[in-house]
């Protein structure tokens, strides 16, 4: 079974509000094999999330290939599952209801659902409040409950867009400990949409530099696991974090291109 | 005991209470009494809660249980009590009957009309230009053709529900947020199970507070019809006496209104609150107290349209 993602001469250009017509993904093209973990950067607005939807089926593409495997996506589908920048936790369902909403979607009998997503909760250290409303629960709390309900779904594609980014520091890491966990028990192909360099670097195997809609750079990010603070703080990981900053125009923060954007 | 607690808990509104309270019996010995009318300009409260309330058994309809006074039966507090009993259950049941039908015929097509897009464009426009007829002035529309009795009445007040639930219902649905539909996609759940299970729970936050709308509402529309057609409720007690202008009756009907508009409110608010139990954070009770008075100065049109 191959779960291969492929890109092939990705456009993606829809109509913004004003009128104006947003070319959100310009030729896009890469390979990705099975099991990579891939951290997709960007700076705000460049297209990364663009690139995240398509994937999934979220968004249709008006130009090119995306496929996953031998199938060409079309929609969403049972081979990628998604875990949204916001809480889309369902307020309305128990946390188990949750973690069960694709199973029953897809007609597991009652049996294999409570096993399944037992074994997910548990996995996520949330065993203790299946019955709970996602109210009860803290943020981080939450986005172990999308975890769970991603996993239970037994996905061969995992699609994250900056999953994390409205957590905590020390929840962020401890975050990134559990999916980096899961991810090699498992061994799915992971798609990782993130803003924050430090985040792709602890996470991916491989970084995509995504910029004016176009991947402008494609890095394999070596550095040994644990990623530990002293990983992060070598030689290698300072060079890399150099190179990606390069990449995504750090000139525009300098004071003087402010100003002539603002006349 | 208790009192002193809430005195010492509440003073301004303990205060602002006495001070309407015996402002009012103020106003009442002060204002002059007119020729032409029975009763005072202002009712004072010993005059409101004496000759006023009892003066009510001559709406008591029976034979029985007390005099009629109709029937030349002496007029008696124990009538005068029965009396408004009698009219506020008619009141009541009018009311609840309205309200029922409103309530699961409006949201009923409501949901229907919100699952297809086609459909709800088709509607919007005639239902917001049935949200802008003047209801109170289409009782006498509704009597003539359905005659001013209980089938009239329910259909007039369960009109006015309908056409305020369905609008509200349809607009909850447009607006319960992408990001869940999309999740429940990516879960793989099909249209129906996705409309189900995720979109009308998720209309279910703002059609609650239409609901309550709708009880404030169902009150103007009952005693609306009762004051213009019928033969009994508060509605028509109050007809009653400001054909006789008697403003005693008029200050008494008018609190047992407020009072039982009030109770309504708050089993609707009960009751929605489960539906909604699983909310991050309900509207505070300052909120819904904001809501309750729109609903009942507004008469349901506080609910903003937009497409």
């Amino acid at each position: 079974m191959s779960t291969t993602v492929t890109f092939e001469h990705v456009d993606c250009q829809f109509e913004h509000e004003s009128g104006r017509t947003v070319k959100a993904l310009r030729d896009v093209s890469f390979t990705v094999p099975a099991g990579q973990f891939v951290a997709i950067v960007g700076r705000s607005g460049h297209g990364k999330s663009t690139l995240l939807r398509v994937l999934a089926g979220l968004q249709a593409p008006t130009g090119g290939n995306v496929s996953v495997g031998e199938r060409t996506v079309e929609g969403p589908g049972p081979d990628r599952s998604m875990v949204f920048q916001q809480d889309a936790v369902f307020p309305w369902m128990s946390v188990r209801q949750n973690v069960e909403f694709g199973l029953r979607a897809q007609g597991v009998p009652k049996e294999e659902r409570f096993a399944t997503s037992s074994r997910w909760l548990d996995e996520v250290q949330l065993a203790d409040f299946a019955e709970s409303w996602p109210r009860e629960l803290s943020g981080g709390m939450r986005k172990r409950v999308a975890l769970a309900a991603v996993l239970a779904m037994d996905s061969d594609v995992w699609l994250m867009d900056e999953p994390f980014g409205s957590l905590d520091y020390f929840t962020r890491r401890s975050l990134h400990d559990l999916l980096l966990s899961l991810w090699d028990e498992t061994h799915k192909t992971v798609f990782f949409v993130t803003h924050d360099i430090e985040e792709a670097l602890i996470l991916a195997d491989r970084v995509l530099l995504v910029r004016d809609g176009r991947v402008v750079q494609d890095l394999a990010n070596d550095l040994p696991r644990p990623r530990d603070e002293d990983v992060r703080a070598s030689r290698s990981s300072v060079e890399l974090t150099k190179t990606i900053v390069d990449h995504l125009g750090a000139e525009d923060v300098n004071p003087g291109s402010e100003s002539s954007e603002e006349a | 005991m208790r009192l002193r607690n809430y005195i010492r808990a509440h003073p301004v509104s303990v205060a602002v209470w006495v001070l309407i309270l015996v402002g009012w019996e103020v106003l009442g010995h002060i204002t002059p009494d007119s020729q032409l009318s029975t009763s005072p300009l202002v009712p004072p409260w010993e005059y409101v809660f004496t000759d006023a309330f009892k003066s009510m058994a001559n709406n008591w309809p029976f034979s029985f249980w007390a005099p009629n006074p109709a029937t030349g039966g002496e007029v008696t507090y124990w009538g005068a009590f029965l009396a408004l009993g009698y009219h506020t259950f008619q009141t009541l049941f009018r009311l609840v009957l309205g309200l029922s039908v409103g309530v699961i015929l409006g949201v009923g097509t409501g949901l229907a009309v919100g699952y297809f897009p086609f459909l709800r464009r088709i509607a919007w426009t005639p239902l917001n230009f049935l949200r802008m007829l003047p209801l109170l002035a289409a009782i006498p529309l509704f009597q003539f053709w359905l005659g001013a009795n209980l089938r009239g009445t329910t259909v007039f007040i369960g009109f006015g529900i309908w056409v305020l639930l369905v609008v509200a219902t349809i607009n909850s649905i447009k607006n319960v947020p992408d990001l869940y539909i999309e999740n429940a996609r990516m879960l793989g759940a099909s249209p129906v199970r996705t409309y189900a299970k995720i979109v009308v729970p998720a209309a279910m936050v703002e059609l609650r507070t239409a609901l309550l709308l709708a009880a404030g509402l169902s009150w103007s529309l009952t005693v609306g019809a009762e004051y213009i057609g019928l033969t009994s409720g508060l509605g028509n007690l109050l007809a009653v006496a400001v054909f006789f202008t008697n403003t005693g009756r008029m200050v008494i009907i008018a609190v047992v209104i407020a009072v039982l508009a009030l109770l309504t409110f708050l089993i609707v608010d009960r009751v929605s609150r489960r539906i909604v139990r699983w909310m991050p954070q309900l509207a505070t009770d300052k909120t819904l107290m904001r809501v309750a008075g729109a609903a009942s100065i507004g008469g349901g049109k506080a609910v903003t349209i937009d497409d």
